[in-house]
């Protein structure tokens, strides 16, 4: 069976076995997802970058503390979260993610229904808006549905309520239905 | 009738309901365009988010991870030589010590041993009697601290360009 088509677990286990180049499937399975993730939390790409590679060797270092307990991807996105708070912690954007906490997306509703924006693509606006939201809400909306995680498994990972999860991932989502009703594109669907 | 708020329709659409409240949501959108709207609007948004497509880091990310990964290693064995070098150092250097006062010891409790020692060792002996004799004893202290404390520079210094090449 080739390396590609094993499972994280195998995978682990061969890389804890001396095997290091195993370790770059893992890599290239969680590179661009994690990224993603790091780029709408950091709103900088050459810092998620950075940042996930700092994540990529914690999680080389720390493999063999791995415990089989959850999935790999649980574990290697609450090494990616935690080390980009710490990275947002560090820098100015600290003040702005206190400030835009979860009850605080008005100013991006009231942005982008603006006029100048009236015109744009839908998708494109979605894009603009999930890489303005505040960190925790970007990480969710990442995991839930690009990584598709259980909203369980998002909760394990922000260490948070699942009920947290769920407000969080419905106030993103009423977010863009505001959007949506007040540029009227239902009449595009109805 | 009760009030469908967007949470109810969230978990609607999410699947987290009862089959007593679906039925009510699935009438209140049958009969309420004002609901009808709404969720509309979130499963349009639902899908929006379900469409959207991760972002690539750049193509030679995971060869350097690796390349990171193996200078890391390589680190971790140098670090442990260099550790053993100079504890090793430091063995010879506490075992000539305790050379010494056995030696010593031995003289002054045993003078009529001397005549078994033979005459190499009398050599060796009177060569360490000197080294740590009283007049080179501090003269041989201050070269072992400048030796540490030099080896500890340098250890340091190394530590820290290593760590500089590992980050970048």
């Amino acid at each position: 069976m080739a390396v590609i088509d094993l499972s994280d677990i195998e995978i682990i286990k061969s890389v804890l076995k001396g095997n290091t180049a195993d370790y770059t499937v893992l890599v290239d399975r969680y590179k661009n997802k994690s990224f993603t993730m790091l780029k709408r939390m950091l709103k900088n790409e050459f810092d998620a970058e950075e940042v996930l590679m700092d994540c990529f060797m914690k999680a080389y270092n720390n493999l063999s503390s791995f415990k089989y307990e959850s999935k790999f991807s649980t574990w290697f996105y609450r090494i990616v979260y935690n080390t980009a708070l710490t990275k947002l912690s560090g820098v100015k954007r600290k003040i702005e993610s206190q400030m835009q906490s979860i009850d605080d997306l008005d100013y991006l509703q009231s942005k982008y229904n603006a006029d100048e924006y009236s015109k744009k693509e839908l998708s494109e606006i979605m894009n603009k808006i999930i890489n303005e939201l505040p960190a925790k809400n970007a990480a969710v909306i990442t995991m839930f549905y690009l990584e598709e995680m259980s909203s369980e498994e998002i909760s394990q990972v922000l260490d948070i309520s699942v009920a947290n999860v769920k407000v969080i991932l419905h106030r993103s989502r009423n977010l863009l239905k505001d959007i949506i009703q007040k540029r009227n594109l239902l009449k595009e669907i109805l | 009738m009760i009030s469908i708020s967007d949470e109810l329709l969230n978990n609607f659409i999410d699947g987290g309901l009862n089959p007593e409240k679906v039925k009510l949501i699935n009438e209140a959108i049958e009969k309420s365009p004002e609901v009808k709207s709404r969720y509309l609007a979130l499963v349009k948004s639902n899908d929006v988010l379900l469409k959207l497509k991760s972002e690539s880091v750049s193509p030679d990310f995971t060869k350097t991870v690796l390349q990171k990964i193996q200078r890391r290693k390589e680190l971790a064995k140098q670090q442990k030589r260099f550790l053993f070098v100079v504890l090793s150092l430091l063995g010879i250097i506490a075992l000539g010590i305790v050379g010494f006062i056995f030696y010593q010891i031995i003289n002054v409790s045993a003078p009529q041993s001397n005549q078994i020692v033979t005459t190499y060792s009398e050599d060796v002996g009177n060569y360490f009697s000197n080294l740590f004799g009283k007049k080179n004893i501090s003269v041989f202290g201050s070269v072992l601290s400048f030796i540490m404390l030099v080896s500890a520079y340098f250890f340091y210094d190394y530590q820290r360009n290593s760590k500089k090449n590992f980050m970048h």
